[in-house]
C-alpha cells in the first residue's frame, strides 16, 4: 500500500497492531524533516529530537482515532507532525527549570486519584488481554460509540455490548487481587 | 448492577465534562436518586485517566520498535541512537504529562492547535513536472526544514524566472516557520500588492497567500499576547473573510479561527 496521507489515516483507523505498523512506518518519511527542525529550533541531542518525533507521531495517532484531525486538500500529515513535533519542544524548553515531581504517593490535586491507584489500574489493564484492553480503551479513552466499534471490529452490536461488560468485569476482578 | 451501555455512556460523557449544564444537572439528580452510581463515576474517572496514560505509552513503544528497525536520517545514513536515552527522555516527557504537571508540558491550546492545523504548505511544483532543478531545490530545502538555506536558494533565482512569484510565497512561508513573522507579513503583502497586475494566478493561489498571511497574524500575536496584533489579527481577518470565495476551504478556516478568537 502506497504511503499516502489518505492511506496513512485508514491504517490508524483500522485498529490493528500490524496496521498501526505500517502507519508508523510510512510516517517515518517525516522524520527528517521533523528532526531537522527540531535542530534548528535549538535541539542539539538526536536521542531527544527523535523522542520528540515518536511523541508527535503518538499525538497524532491519538488525534486521528478521536476523529480530531481533518485531512483537507492541501493539508499534509508530515507538516502536521513536524509542527507538533516542534511545538512540544518549545513548550519544553520554556519550562524546564521546573523541578520534577517528587513522591511516589502524589494526589493529583485536579482530580483526587493518587499515584499508586492510578498505578494498581495501569497494572491492571496491561494484564488484560488485547481484545479486553483495545474496547474498554476505544469505550474510556477514545469515547468510541459501540456501534461504530462493533463496525469496525467487524462483529455485532451485541457482541460489542457483551464485550465490554466482560472487559469491565475482569478489569475490576484483576484491579482487587493487585497490591 | 446490571449493565447498560446508555447509562455507561451517560457516565463516561459527564466525567469527561461533555455534558451541558442542563444535562449535567439531570444526572447529578440521577446520582442522588441512585446513590450506586457513584462507584461507576469514579470508576469511569480513573479509567478515563489511566485511559490516556496507557494508550500512549503503548503507541510510544510501536513507535520505538519501529524506528529501531529503521534508524536513517535524511541522506540514508543510519544514525546510531541511543535509544536508552530515548526511552529515558520520553519516560521524563510523560511522566510530567500523566502525573498531570501540565504546566511543565502544557497541552496544546485550541488557538495553538488551530495554528497547527490550520497552516497549510506550499505546493510542491516539481508534482506537477514544470520545474527545473534549480526551482526543485528551494522546495525541497523547505520541506526538509531547512528553512535559511531555502531562503538562500531563492534569492540567487533571478526576479525574471517565471515561477518568480511562487517563489517568492515560499520564502513567506520561510520566514513563517523560522518564527520571524515580521519578514514572512512584509513578503506575503508584497506579493499581495502584484495582484493587480498579474493574471496568471487564480483566485485559490491568491486566497492561499491571504491564508498565510493570517497564520503569520495569528502566530504572531499568540506569541506576543498584545492587544494592538490581536486587533491587527481581526482586521486581516475582515478583509480576508469578504473577499475570500465562501467554498472555498480558506473560507472556512478562517471563519473557524475568527470564532475561535472571539471566545
Amino acid at each position: 500500500m502506497k504511503c499516502t496521507d489518505q492511506n496513512i489515516i485508514e491504517l490508524i483507523n483500522k485498529h490493528q497492531e500490524s496496521a498501526e505498523r505500517e502507519a508508523i512506518n510510512c510516517m517515518q518519511g517525516c522524520r527528517p524533516q521533523a528532526i531537522s527542525v527540531l535542530g534548528r529550533q535549538g535541539l542539539k541531542e538526536m536521542d531527544e529530537r527523535v523522542s520528540f518525533y515518536n511523541l508527535s507521531v503518538v499525538n497524532f495517532i491519538i488525534k486521528v482515532r478521536k476523529k480530531e484531525f481533518q485531512l483537507t486538500g492541501q493539508a499534509k500529515i508530515c507538516t502536521y507532525i513536524t509542527e507538533t513535533a516542534k511545538r512540544k519542544w518549545l513548550a519544553f524548553r520554556k519550562k524546564h527549570n521546573k523541578p520534577l515531581p517528587k513522591g511516589p504517593d502524589v494526589v493529583d490535586p485536579e482530580n483526587g486519584l493518587s499515584e499508586e491507584v492510578k498505578a494498581r489500574l495501569r497494572r491492571a489493564l496491561d494484564k488484560l488481554s488485547a481484545t479486553d484492553r483495545d474496547i474498554v480503551t476505544a469505550f474510556y479513552f477514545y469515547e468510541t460509540p459501540l456501534d461504530e466499534y462493533a463496525e469496525s471490529r467487524k462483529i455485532s452490536y451485541d457482541s460489542a455490548k457483551k464485550r465490554l461488560s466482560r472487559a469491565r468485569a475482569r478489569l475490576k476482578e484483576i484491579y482487587k487481587t493487585i497490591q | 448492577m446490571k449493565e447498560d451501555v446508555a447509562i455507561l455512556e451517560r457516565i463516561r460523557n459527564y466525567v469527561r465534562g461533555r455534558m451541558s449544564s442542563d444535562e449535567q444537572e439531570a444526572f447529578e439528580k440521577l446520582l442522588e436518586q441512585q446513590p450506586e452510581l457513584q462507584e461507576e463515576v469514579d470508576f469511569a474517572r480513573e479509567m478515563v485517566l489511566v485511559g490516556e496514560e496507557a494508550e500512549t505509552e503503548r503507541l510510544f513503544r510501536l513507535v520505538e520498535e519501529e524506528i529501531k528497525k529503521n534508524p536513517v536520517d535524511q541522506q540514508g545514513r543510519v544514525v546510531r541512537i541511543n535509544f536508552r536515552r530515548v526511552l529515558a527522555v520520553a519516560a521524563a516527557i510523560l511522566a510530567l504529562v500523566v502525573a498531570g504537571y501540565w504546566w511543565l508540558v502544557p497541552k496544546e491550546s485550541d488557538f495553538e492547535e488551530f495554528l497547527t492545523e490550520g497552516y497549510i504548505e506550499p505546493d510542491d511544483p516539481t508534482v506537477r513536472g514544470e520545474t527545473t532543478y534549480d526551482i526543485s531545490r528551494p522546495y525541497r530545502e523547505f520541506y526538509f526544514g531547512n528553512y535559511e538555506l531555502s531562503i538562500s536558494l531563492i534569492d540567487k533565482i533571478p526576479l525574471s524566472d517565471s515561477m518568480y512569484l511562487e517563489l517568492l510565497f515560499l520564502k513567506g512561508h520561510n520566514f513563517l516557520q523560522l518564527g520571524n513573522y515580521e519578514e514572512s507579513i512584509k513578503i506575503l503583502k508584497g506579493i499581495e500588492g502584484l495582484k493587480p497586475s498579474i493574471e496568471r494566478y487564480d483566485a485559490n493561489f491568491w486566497d492561499h497567500v491571504g491564508w498565510t498571511k493570517i497564520i503569520a497574524y495569528a502566530y504572531r500575536y499568540h506569541n506576543s499576547e498584545l492587544t494592538g496584533d490581536l486587533e491587527l489579527l481581526n482586521q486581516e481577518l475582515e478583509v480576508f473573510i469578504n473577499q475570500a470565495d465562501p467554498e472555498d476551504i480558506y473560507f472556512k478556516k478562517a471563519e473557524n479561527l475568527k470564532i475561535l478568537i472571539s471566545n
